[in-house]
């Protein structure tokens, strides 16, 4: 308990938001919490574009080499494709930067609130977070 | 679903039909002169937004076989930011002045840009219309009161939405969802109220037949204009039982055999007044569907459940827009609902840490695996 603390604070932020009512399939705050915010970087493994909501599935190596495989959820795909995804839009080994709400339970998964590319291109994943952000 | 096509296939072999075409003749029976429902005879008009005055020179369109033409890709985008229950400040007036709709528009505009980030994906969320509230009756555009009989019924309903649910982190079966939850269904009425994504709906005809497609949650009625015998009332159904007609050029659509497992209004729904509103087996609903013109429909829902709704029913009307160009994808909302075994896990988890409650936890008993398959391994 006591090291997975210190390794999720090293990539933890920790800051409160104002949240919005965007009101998914279900509730979200029963799943995550809102309250704290999570920056990943890590490589994608895969997407899945799966109803009611997606799943985005990274890699994150941490400093001691070791690695965690975290789950970040996003929108349903119609919003997905609607938004202009499509399934080459974060092929396997991109590496991106997750940012979103971590789950209450500490599993590694978070709801996503932006996806950053390495170029510093933002990208919306839809979805139940209140403070999703805007595409760039 | 199964078993409405079962249904149906049933009654039509009983009555020597198949589920194909029905002759005209029979369908021209089918030209009810039954009197409108009094509330939505002298509900107001709605106004649709951002569309021509179909004006007096609008001809309906009839398809081959004779039948008033309502088919088309009709997505409800334009209705999220018009409240389902009117701002008290209205009172009794339906529709907003000039000066309102124009700050409306506005206030519209905003959120559309608040929302792009793909929670309300769709441009044609930036439309306001006229109506200051999708409830039109009541007069005072306000959900009603429940009976003491439906506040009974309320108090046992469950959903990730229920106030206080999240904290209590009480959830450790099926049961502690509601049916929207478990992708069941939103159910009657709130499948033709918008929400904030996937607002498709597609009605297709064939003699004898108008299929209302909702895109959420991938909901096929099928709704039959012909004599066909009404259902066993014994037969319950998430979204009922179905039968229509036409009365002019107007589609009018009554529904019974529901089972009374929905709620009448969804969290989703802007402006909803909360979300756990009962439904019972003895719901009724009335729709009515007119085109005014090239691109507008009339819709209008009135629901009557006595058993709950103190004022006996309430009328929802909630113009709609043609838009062919609409794509609705595929909602399959079971092939990957990780919500209901998450939200367990977490409530499970929270009763056995309960201090901290909301600290971000090590992975412990869990091993600090992704919820779903973990450690990358693909869904099963």
């Amino acid at each position: 308990m006591r090291n997975r603390l210190i390794n999720i604070a090293a990539i933890v932020g920790v800051l409160l938001v104002t949240t919005l009512p965007l009101l998914a399939h279900h509730s979200f705050a029963a799943e995550f919490d809102g309250s704290r915010t999570v920056t990943l970087e890590g490589k994608v493994v895969k997407l899945e574009m799966v109803n009611p909501h997606s799943w985005l599935h990274l890699d994150v190596t941490k400093p001691d080499g070791t690695v965690e495989h975290w789950m970040a959820e996003g929108g349903s795909p119609g919003v997905l494709l609607r938004l202009g995804w499509n399934r080459d839009t974060l092929p396997a080994g991109t590496k991106v930067k997750v940012t979103g709400a971590p789950a209450k339970d500490g599993n590694f998964r978070l709801n996503t609130r932006s996806i950053e590319f390495a170029d510093g291109k933002k990208l919306s994943m839809g979805g139940s977070n209140p403070d999703a952000e805007q595409p760039k | 679903m199964m078993k409405h096509i079962l249904t149906l296939a049933g009654l039509s072999i009983g009555a020597g039909l198949m589920l194909v075409s029905m002759p005209d003749t029979v369908a021209a029976q089918q030209q009810s002169t039954k009197a409108q429902p009094a509330a939505t005879a002298t509900a107001p008009k709605p106004a649709a937004p951002a569309a021509k005055p179909a004006g007096p020179a609008y001809k309906q369109p009839m398809t081959s076989w004779g039948e008033p033409d309502i088919s088309g890709m009709w997505p409800i985008n334009h209705l999220v930011t018009t409240p389902l229950q009117r701002d008290p400040k209205y009172g009794d007036r339906a529709y907003l002045t000039d000066d309102e709709f124009k700050a409306a528009q506005t206030r519209a505009d905003a959120q559309k840009k608040q929302r792009a980030s793909g929670a309300l994906p769709s441009s044609e969320s930036g439309a306001a219309i006229r109506q200051t509230s999708l409830i039109v009756d009541p007069p005072n555009g306000r959900f009603p009161a429940l009976t003491p009989y439906g506040t009974q019924l309320q108090s046992k309903m469950n959903s990730t939405y229920k106030p206080g649910k999240d904290a209590e982190g009480s959830y450790d079966g099926i049961e502690d969802f509601g049916p929207w939850d478990r992708c069941i269904t939103r159910g009657l009425p709130v499948s033709m109220e918008p929400r904030n994504y996937n607002n498709g709906i597609r009605i297709t005809q064939s003699p004898g037949y108008v299929v209302i497609t909702t895109e959420m949650a991938h909901e096929a009625r099928i709704v039959p204009t012909t004599a066909l015998p009404k259902l066993d009332p014994a037969i319950k159904e998430w979204l009922g039982e179905s039968r229509g007609h036409w009365e002019g050029n107007t589609l009018i659509v009554e529904t019974t055999n529901f089972n009374g497992l929905t709620e009448l209004t969804s969290a989703g729904v802007p402006g909803s007044p909360g979300p756990l509103q009962p439904s019972t087996v003895n719901m009724k609903t009335i729709e009515r569907f007119t085109r005014t013109g090239p691109g507008t429909m009339d819709y209008s829902i009135k629901v009557e459940d006595p058993t709950v709704l103190a004022t006996g029913s309430l009328t929802v009307a909630s113009p709609m827009m043609l838009d062919n160009s609409y794509q609705m994808f595929e909602y399959a909302c079971h092939e990957g609902n990780t919500a209901i075994r998450h939200y367990i896990e977490t409530a499970r988890y929270a009763k056995a840490h309960p201090k901290p409650a909301t600290a971000a936890p090590a992975g412990g008993a869990r091993g600090g695996r992704g919820g779903r398959g973990g450690g990358g391994t693909p869904p099963q």
